[in-house]
């Protein structure tokens, strides 16, 4: 008899542990004060699928090629192969939150300009323009162009 | 006894969904914390190798001071040849750590994409150029983050030295004489806004064999060496320099080595860097 209720009491409570650590799972991955450029950019240029991997870029180049003033940003981290080929991963760490705008605006010019570049030049690589993965998290602007796009939520979502 | 059963099967289940829970979670958290780890271990290399790389500075550093002093007891001249020596050293050691170099600060580069790569790479600082770009739309293109177009541009700060590459986009345009005619056009535009700069007209620099073979906008080496005389010819013309930087990439058939581009047309940083030290020689 007192087995019998041991059991049944266990029975309920394994839900409960089931559902508790599901939801301790799922805080995880939406606290984005964990996230840092550093984080994110290393695991994008380590996990993504390249038929070239970007090499990194001076800070100074991303904020030229951007058209970004220094004084906005904390942090950036730029990787490209070269000026022939689209591939490209921006992050930038933005120290003050209103100035977010700007940065996604420098990133969508940015997008504009190397699809306005590429379309007569390799149109082969305006389809990875076009689907170009731009996210916002806190105060960290993302940009990454490539064709494993599919897989860049998966990977920010697992940090 | 039926429902024992069914409830040891409950049991079980709900023990192995548990566990599987659980091992996924463990698995997570190692990952982060391996990840964690990984980056700890990066920066503690790192501050291990400044540290090294600081010493032997220092240790070189004062070698060359005691070489120096001994020498200065045997003769001057060696002392002054050993301190040419050092002093060349620390030049270089100090273009390396900046990444950029400082020789080409009062200078521009303009071009196309092949130029552009010198900024891309963080060699050289002054950059106009863009991807596509020929002799007619750098009179419309603009650089990155300009919204002004490349020739727009020129004039706007005074430099010592224009370095102009282009001809590669235009191999297969079907009149010569309008490529000529045209570059001939930027070569008077940049007298007029910069009086009193040097401009150095480069030759093209050669593509891979593949990528000959391939002949992108009619590019193949073959056009590039009919293109790089018609060069030669407008800088004689123009009463402007011409840099031969083809020659130092040409292989034994005249084909730019597989190795130094990453598509066979583009240079990597590598070759970037022989690139600009073969201009450095020939100024």
């Amino acid at each position: 008899m007192m087995v019998k209720k041991m059991k049944k009491t266990i029975c309920l409570l394994i839900p409960i542990f089931i559902i508790l650590l599901l939801c301790s799972c799922g805080e995880k991955n939406t606290d984005s004060s964990l996230l840092t450029v550093d984080l994110i950019s290393d695991a994008l240029i380590s996990k993504l699928n390249f038929e070239i991997t970007p090499e990194e870029i001076d800070s100074a180049v991303a904020l030229s090629d951007y058209a970004i003033d220094e004084l906005l940003v904390s942090e950036v981290r730029y990787f490209r192969v070269g000026s022939a080929v689209a591939d490209e991963i921006a992050v930038f760490n933005v120290k003050n939150a209103d100035d977010i705008p700007s940065i996604e605006n420098a990133v969508s010019e940015r997008i504009k300009y190397l699809k306005e570049g590429f379309s007569d030049y390799k149109p082969s690589e305006v389809p990875k323009i076009e689907n170009a993965y731009t996210k916002t998290i806190g105060n960290i602007v993302i940009l990454c162009i490539c064709d494993d796009i599919s897989s860049v939520d998966g990977i920010i979502s697992s940090l | 006894m039926r429902s024992r059963k069914i409830e040891l099967f409950i049991f079980i289940a709900a023990l192995t969904v548990l566990l599987f829970f659980a091992v996924s979670a463990l698995k997570k958290t190692g990952a982060q914390e391996q990840d964690k780890t990984t980056s700890l271990t990066t920066q503690v290399i790192t501050t291990i190798k400044e540290t090294i790389s600081s010493t032997a500075v220092q240790t070189t550093a004062t070698t060359t001071q005691k070489q120096e002093t001994t020498t200065a007891e045997k003769t001057t001249e060696e002392t002054e040849e050993t301190e040419e020596y050092y002093t060349e050293k620390e030049t270089k050691k100090k273009s390396k750590k900046s990444g950029a170099y400082d020789c080409f600060e009062d200078c521009v580069f303009i071009g196309n994409s092949r130029t552009l790569d010198l900024k891309e790479y963080g060699l050289v600082k002054n950059v106009y150029a863009s991807v596509g770009v020929n002799v007619s739309t750098v009179y419309t293109k603009c650089t990155p983050g300009s919204s002004r177009p490349i020739m727009d541009e020129i004039g706007r700060k005074h430099f010592d030295k224009y370095f102009l590459q282009f001809g590669e986009n235009e191999c297969g345009w079907p009149s010569e004489s309008t490529f000529v005619a045209k570059y001939k056009k930027i070569i008077d535009d940049i007298k007029k806004k910069d009086p009193r700069a040097d401009i150095y007209l480069q030759s093209m620099i050669p593509i891979s064999k593949a990528a000959s073979d391939k002949a992108e906008f009619d590019c193949t080496n073959e056009r590039i060496d009919t293109f790089n005389s018609l060069i030669k010819q407008l800088a004689k013309d123009e009463g402007v320099y011409y840099i031969d930087v083809a020659s130092s990439f040409k292989d034994r058939k005249g084909n730019l080595p597989d190795d130094a581009a990453y598509d066979g047309v583009h240079l990597n940083k590598k070759s970037c860097e022989k690139w600009l030290d073969v201009i450095e020689e020939k100024i």
